[in-house]
């Protein structure tokens, strides 16, 4: 039960800082788009940091399949989802239109109900 | 890049959707060569194998896909799109590892599905022009 538990915590961890990873990526892009460039020193960075949060924020994740299954542990992550229209609003400055926030309510709640489902309903 | 930019093969939302699709498909066969390569393994050494390092090379694919279609799209609008992956794990691991597909699971699927729809049919207007 306690490595139930911790590998819980160890995914919604994993999915609040991986969340970060698409902001990273996105900035990185945005600015090659923007200077025109093939390639750029500062999109590079940005993209690069992306890809490092991408990579280590999956390692709690792998850690935690050792303790529990893929169909509690997997869906936990969804909550990233939300980090993630919450950081690209807020960092970003993106206008996140109300279907987004609603569809984003339903992923969400489906990624939670997948996860219940895991305690044998 | 500038908002007249014509409808092209990048920023036709159909293309970039179907990008992420696959995306999707890989990153959830990624997902499912973790757990093996954790089955298969005894101990941290016997871990570090070919299943956990295809696992990688399936998620570095899907990743690069969905940014591919990440340059022209908002990181809001894409990447609840990313939920679907958890509709092929559950499939796959019903069909791998033999776990049941049980009501609650089917009511998330539904749910993702309705949530990814929602956000497609709203993004089709305000999606586009994202690299702004």
């Amino acid at each position: 039960m306690i490595e139930r538990i911790l590998s819980i915590v160890l995914v919604l961890v994993s999915g609040f800082y991986g969340a970060l990873a698409p902001i990273y990526l996105k900035k990185g892009l945005k600015e090659l788009e923007r200077s025109g460039k093939l390639f750029s020193v500062k999109a590079c960075q940005n993209v690069l940091i992306g890809v490092f949060i991408f990579g280590s924020g999956l390692l709690p994740l792998i850690i935690a399949l050792k303790f529990s299954d893929l169909s509690l542990l997997y869906p936990l992550t969804g909550l990233s989802y939300a980090w993630t229209a919450i950081y690209s609003a807020y960092f970003l400055k993106e206008k996140v239109n109300k279907y987004t926030w609603a569809g984003i309510a339903f992923t969400v709640s489906g990624v939670f109900l997948i996860g219940v489902s895991a305690f044998g309903l | 890049m500038s908002d007249k930019a014509p409808i092209s093969f990048w920023n036709n939302g159909m293309f970039a959707v179907i990008l992420v699709l696959i995306s999707t498909v890989l990153v959830s066969f990624a997902q499912v060569t973790f757990k093996m390569a954790w089955s298969d393994s005894e101990n941290l050494f016997s871990f570090i194998n070919v299943m956990l390092l295809s696992g990688f090379a399936l998620y570095a694919v899907g990743a690069f896909l969905f940014m591919i279609v990440l340059r022209k799209k908002k990181v809001s609008y894409l990447f609840p799109f990313m939920t679907l992956s958890y509709v092929w794990v559950i499939f796959l691991s019903a069909f791998l590892f033999g776990e049941t597909i049980t009501l609650f699971k089917l009511l998330g699927v539904a749910l993702i599905f309705t949530g990814v729809f929602l956000i497609y049919a709203g993004g089709k207007s305000n999606g586009k022009g994202a690299a702004k």
